[in-house]
């Protein structure tokens, strides 16, 4: 059963009652709101993704054997306004994991984005059966291409063009690297474009689905890209490694693909890799064999279009 | 004398002359090139001294025993000692 | 004792004293038992214990996801303790001065079972008070700094507690707290640091740590006067195991009870041997519990005090901490600063510190 299977009666009640429990990629998301805007929110984006199913708890019950694992959540997350006067006056929301709030409340307008943010702040923070690169992941020809955040990247432009352009997304923030055999785990969610972004993505094409834009958040204006069907449904498909590359986006800079050095490779992605150093050595050597399988690529560019040209030719030169 | 103290037990790789070394120890990762990763090899294996390992260095990269070189090394212990990847042997 | 418990409590305690009986659990129990004991930061110790019985493979793949993952953040925390002990006594080499580790340090590098499966957020170390501004100067120059507090709690740290302001080292954001004693002088128990340091055990390089029975009373000391019960229940599992772990040995059973006179802790060995044996199981020989009795506080108290402890280490569920738990949180931290600072000094720190809560400074 999909989301999207939910009158939206049903969507708000099991967000009401916290019996609703997302999965996205190899995560269970249970959540549970009563803010309209969220609710709103999660039905437009999530609708191809599937419900896992929920049994609340009684401990007198007696015991049935299970035969999966169906039931435990990764992540338990509730966005409910604050007590006291901020429920109404200038209205704020906060976010919750586990019971704990998490951040400093926010206007409740961003409730939506802020679903987002904090998922994203979950997964760095607890998913550590992986090595997390912060670092947008796409897919063609069953490898991979990362493409690591670093200020001034582009990454999510770049991403949401080569999306356009036929590639699978695995994710906009996450490369999520298995350990045990080198290989890219998809966990997409919607592609966060921010200021001119949305306006160049917009224009790409009509099957391009955005959710409303925020204002005034920290980084200006934000919108949300809806994740195509065909990527919820092959959340399971993992990739192998195929190219890192480091984009700049350079004004009235010249247009340039080259190799980089792999140890200098390594050193970026030590640096934009979330939890490196909570691995230790297992993260060591997961960088190092994911360095050792891809070609390592920086790519300075102004035009979206050559850039995006340049990246889509990529799976036919040989690795 | 100097050394990488036994149970820190390093993880090396390299490409293209450029090593990246990591210390299990410190949880560190180190970008080296190739003076700096010999002489770390070389007090993996045994704790040597500041003259020690000038006179190793001189002989394998063919550089005269002097001021510069001399000046050189005891940077690169003083650079290794900050770094977390060496400390003074018991003696 | 046990009235007090909730269901979900029962479920994270039955974890920690049968953990057998979880291949039993039904996978929304998992969830709720994954949750709890991460919220309690028992979740490493709980994933140790299954992984030492060879467990593991029998639990639901999502559970196991969970605990791994946990484990991985539990042995890089005992990596970032050994390094930050090795980076400590190198910046203090020149001062030449004896370095005692306290708690997590301690337990991490003498490989004491509390170190198994835990989370240490500092570093504690204990010095001779006579050497506290060496020892800050020295660390200083080695690139910690003193974390940004106004002039109130410098002062407040300083003159009221038993230590200087934490200090956080400038590229590694890893923090040494270094105390003279192992209570505030402001408070009412004040056992002597020099008795301490007396008995201590020297463990490498010049490091030492307290004695078993001295490790076991810093414990109580630290959860039932300190009052950071926010922790409790994972500070009471560290005391069973040291209990359990030193307990093979009957002279430290003999010698443990007058130690606490000695440094007037009775009171608090008294609730940590009542708590550990109520809510864990701990073996404790019945001499001993009647010779802690020399401190058992009146029947009112005493019940105040199991209602009171019992609530407050209710792990917090993912519907957060109860009402109930809060408040017993709460007056527990009030009661923990009323032993800590004499009375008209401590209305003063609380309104202030609820004043910053409600203003922070822009």
């Amino acid at each position: 059963m999909n989301v999207r299977d939910l009158s939206p009666s049903e969507l708000r009640d099991q967000l009401e009652r916290g019996a609703f429990r997302l999965r996205i990629g190899p995560f269970v998301a249970q959540v549970r709101t009563g803010l309209a805007s969220v609710v709103r929110s999660l039905g437009f984006f999530y609708g191809d993704y599937p419900l896992e199913p929920f049994e609340p708890f009684e401990p007198f019950e007696p015991f049935e054997p299970f035969e999966d694992d169906s039931g435990i959540a990764d992540f338990h997350l509730r966005l409910a306004p604050p007590p006291g006067l901020r429920r109404y006056y200038r209205p704020q929301v906060l976010f919750f994991q586990d019971g704990r709030s998490q951040f400093q409340p926010y206007p409740q307008g961003l409730a939506p984005p802020l679903f987002e943010w904090g998922l994203n702040w979950c997964i760095s923070k607890q998913a550590h059966q992986y090595l997390i690169v912060h670092s947008a992941v796409v897919e063609r020809g069953g490898r991979a291409l990362l493409l690591p955040a670093h200020p001034g990247s582009g990454k999510s432009t770049l991403t949401a063009g080569l999306v356009h352009r036929g590639f699978r997304l695995l994710s906009d923030e996450h490369a999520l690297i298995r350990p045990e055999d080198g290989r890219i785990v998809p966990v997409p969610r919607p592609i966060a474009l921010k200021n001119e972004s949305i306006a160049v993505i917009q224009k790409l094409g009509p099957e391009l689905v955005f959710g409303p834009t925020f204002h005034d958040t920290q980084k200006g204006d934000v919108a949300h890209l809806r994740v195509f069907e065909d990527s919820v449904k092959r959340s399971e498909e993992t990739a192998a490694p195929g190219w890192v590359v480091f984009p700049k986006f350079i004004k009235g800079g010249s247009h340039r693909l080259e190799p980089v050095a792999k140890a200098a490779a390594m050193m970026e992605l030590v640096d934009n890799s979330i939890n490196y150093s909570v691995l230790g050595s297992v993260g060591y050597r997961a960088l190092a064999r994911l360095v050792d399988e891809s070609m390592c690529l920086s790519l300075d560019y102004e035009d979206l279009s050559e850039a995006l040209d340049e990246l889509k030719h990529l799976p036919e030169r040989a690795l | 004398m100097w050394r990488v103290p036994e149970n820190w037990r390093l993880e090396w790789r390299q490409w293209g002359g450029l090593h990246v070394v990591y210390n299990p120890a410190s949880g560190d990762t180190h970008l080296l090139n190739a003076l700096p990763a010999y002489v770390l090899r070389s007090l993996e294996t045994k704790a040597s001294s500041i003259e020690e390992l000038e006179a190793l260095v001189s002989s394998s990269h063919d550089r005269p025993p002097d001021e510069a070189l001399s000046s050189d090394i005891e940077a690169l212990i003083s650079e290794l000692d900050e770094l977390g990847l060496i400390a003074p042997a018991q003696s | 004792m046990k009235g007090h418990l909730d269901t979900a409590t029962g479920l994270v305690l039955t974890a920690l004293t049968r953990p057998r009986d979880l291949l039993d659990l039904r996978p929304i129990q998992w969830d709720e038992l994954l949750c709890r004991a991460r919220n309690t930061r028992l979740l490493g110790r709980l994933g140790a214990e299954l992984d030492a019985l060879g467990l593991l493979d029998r639990l639901p793949r999502k559970a196991v996801d969970q605990i791994r993952a946990e484990l991985t953040v539990t042995a890089e925390n005992a990596r970032m303790v050994r390094w930050e002990v090795n980076r400590i006594s190198r910046a203090l080499r020149e001062v030449g001065v004896p370095i005692i580790l306290l708690k997590g340090a301690a337990y991490v590098l003498a490989e004491l079972p509390p170190a198994t499966g835990r989370l240490s957020s500092d570093v504690d170390i204990m010095v001779p008070k006579e050497t506290l501004a060496q020892v800050e100067a020295a660390l200083i120059r080695d690139g910690y700094e003193a974390v940004k507090l106004d002039s109130y709690d410098q002062r407040y740290y300083r003159t009221w507690m038993h230590e200087l302001p934490p200090l956080c080292h400038r590229e590694r954001r890893t923090v040494v707290d270094v105390h003279h004693t192992i209570l505030p002088e402001s408070g009412r128990l004040r056992p002597d640091p020099r008795a301490l340091t007396e008995a201590a055990r020297p463990l490498t390089d010049g490091l030492r740590i307290l004695s078993p029975p001295d490790l076991v009373l810093h414990s109580a000391a630290h959860l039932f006067q300190d009052g950071d019960l926010d922790g409790g229940l994972r500070d009471l599992v560290d005391l069973d195991l040291l209990l359990r772990h030193f307990g093979a040995d009957p002279a430290f059973w003999e010698g443990l009870v007058p130690r606490a006179v000695e440094l007037s802790l009775a009171r608090p060995l008294y609730y940590a041997l009542r708590y550990c044996q109520g809510l864990l199981g701990t073996p404790i020989p019945v001499v001993v519990q009647q010779a802690a009795r020399v401190a058992e506080p009146i029947a009112p108290v005493r019940s105040a005090m199991d209602a009171l402890t019992c609530r407050a280490v209710t792990p917090d569920g993912w519907e957060g901490p109860s009402l109930r738990t809060g408040w017993a949180r709460f007056l527990l931290y009030v009661r923990s600063h009323w032993l800590r600072m004499p009375p008209w000094l401590l209305t003063r720190h609380l309104v202030r510190k609820a004043m910053a809560r409600a203003f922070p400074p822009t």
